[in-house]
């Protein structure tokens, strides 16, 4: 699976809306991709057009059909009658060797520290281990291209950051493509190799940024990330504020690109004191 | 609310009730109201009756062959109108029809229809509540968590294992309701039919007290036919529970 995964040209219209119009997006393979921009920017249904769920009125997707594709849910979406064991087992019938299924199950189950709650129910579960239920299940899946809907919404704070740095550690396991939708900059910018800024109406990529400071050494108030994230959020507002070639957003990116000063500076705010 | 029943409560009430009717026997003639103690006195005697038995089991087998083949019928062509909305808007009317239809109709059809043995109890319980099954498996099926249905899609899970882990669990209690509702109405029915087509089972045997207006034998017959549906609904609340042990 070398080929990257593209959605070119692609239109989609809600009831007479447009939400998509000659939409480009690049998913590469093996890299983390976050896509963020406001409510309602269409971000949920780029990942239903990936997923099969959803089909676009025009345009195409390439390389999509090698892809397994396997889907973290904004909520759990677990069968409530079957335990958490069962859950994942169901997933993987018929996708893998009978005989392994077990010890892939426990497997996942121990990574996300859920061993000793095989047997609960659902409904016997926090809302946080029902999450950690739904990303273990879309990891156990042999899929190679893995889609996450604002997997972490409704969870308070560090249960958030909990499980950012949990789908890092698994991210890191497996090297799946994934491409993770959030309104949360902060949280696309402590886990994406890539960030995409949507915004306008019909949507349009704002702009792409590659994150290079290793995923492992990320950390919320580091200079380089807050700046990042300072730039994100002026742009995604002024974005979808929907006017073409707005004049402000170009400023923005100015002013961003021009200061290449803040790119030299250190992530690792432990070992390297700010120096503003 | 029916978990709120304690047995203190309802030992009371039994005893209360038991005191009106020994009451009302003293006050009416045995033809009227029998004492509970003749009643009791006739359910012994039956037991050491062979005869009893034979009826006993013909009226067991016939409601029960009934019941079966409407349950498994009412889902069947629930599943099966439940694919198209054109089948559905067709035939969901009829459905509800037939259940409107006395069952004392279906009953003078059938006598028509039917030799008179056990054929003709069993349409009749079968015509008179798979229409109920069938209406509360339309129900489930409409209801059915859509978001499940696109997760299992994503994660390519294959036909049967969608029926088996996501469609039969999500309309099991629309199942289990009509079930219990259907259930009541078996017993009563099958009585009814064999009172009034066939010369064997309760029923019949109800028939032949009341030509001789032994009231005693309708009423201590009539308490074994609530003995059997309190049994059966007993049986269907442990299947229902064991189903649905992940509510706990």
């Amino acid at each position: 699976m070398k080929n990257d995964i593209e959605m070119l040209h692609i239109d989609k219209s809600y009831n007479g809306f447009n939400i998509l119009e000659d939409f480009n997006l690049k998913i590469p393979r093996n890299k983390i991709t976050c896509i963020v921009g406001p409510s309602g920017c269409g971000k949920s249904t780029i990942l239903n057009i990936l997923s099969g769920l959803t089909h676009q009125d025009k345009g195409e997707i390439t390389y999509i059909e090698e892809s397994l594709i396997s889907y973290a849910f904004q909520e759990p979406r677990l069968l409530p009658w079957r335990n958490a064991k069962d859950n994942l087992r169901l997933v993987l019938k018929n996708k893998m060797n009978e005989a392994l299924i077990d010890s892939h199950v426990d497997y996942w189950l121990d990574s996300v520290e859920l061993s000793d709650y095989k047997d609960y129910f659902p409904n016997q579960l926090s809302g946080g281990m029902m999450q950690r239920l739904a990303l273990a299940r879309a990891f156990a899946f042999p899929s190679n291209l893995l889609l996450m809907d604002e997997p972490f919404k409704g969870l308070d704070a560090p249960l958030r950051h909990k499980m950012i740095a949990l789908t890092r550690k698994l991210w890191q396991q497996e090297n799946k493509t994934i491409v993770f939708v959030t309104h949360d900059i902060q949280e696309a910018l402590l886990l994406g190799h890539r960030v995409i800024a949507l915004g306008g109406k019909p949507t349009t990529t704002l702009d792409e940024l590659e994150i290079d400071i290793p995923v492992e050494d990320r950390k919320i108030g580091c200079v380089k990330l807050a700046r990042q994230q300072g730039y994100l959020y002026d742009l995604i507002e002024h974005g979808s504020l929907g006017v073409k070639n707005c004049p402000r957003i170009q400023q923005i990116k100015n002013r961003f690109y021009d200061q290449k000063s803040f790119e030299t500076l250190p992530c690792d705010d432990e070992k390297h004191p700010r120096k503003l | 609310m029916l978990k709120q029943l304690n047995k203190k409560t309802l030992f009371l009430s039994s005893i209360t009730f038991l005191i009106i009717w020994q009451i009302a026997s003293w006050i009416y003639p045995p033809v009227i109201v029998p004492s509970p103690y003749l009643v009791i006195k006739n359910m012994v005697m039956y037991l050491g009756n062979p005869e009893f038995y034979a009826d006993l089991s013909i009226t067991l087998m016939r409601g029960l062959i009934g019941y079966v083949i409407s349950v498994v019928l009412g889902i069947l062509i629930a599943f099966s109108i439940n694919h198209t909305s054109l089948l559905k808007n067709i035939l969901y009317p009829y459905l509800l029809t037939l259940q409107i239809i006395p069952r004392i109709s279906w009953i003078l059809i059938a006598m028509i229809w039917f030799p008179l043995n056990s054929q003709i109890v069993i349409f009749i319980i079968s015509i008179t509540i798979m229409p109920t099954i069938a209406i509360n498996t339309l129900e489930g099926l409409e209801n059915i968590d859509p978001s499940l249905l696109e997760m299992a899609k994503v994660y390519k899970i294959k036909g049967p294992q969608i029926i088996r882990n996501i469609y039969l669990p999500s309309i099991a209690p629309y199942i289990f309701s009509g079930m219990k509702i259907a259930l009541g109405i078996t017993w009563k029915t099958v009585v009814m039919a064999e009172l009034l087509t066939v010369q064997t089972g309760i029923g019949a045997r109800m028939s032949y007290a009341k030509t001789s207006f032994s009231t005693d034998h309708i009423l201590a017959l009539t308490v074994y036919i609530i003995i059997i549906g309190l049994f059966f609904q007993g049986v269907l609340s442990k299947v229902k529970a064991h189903f649905e042990r992940w509510k706990i």
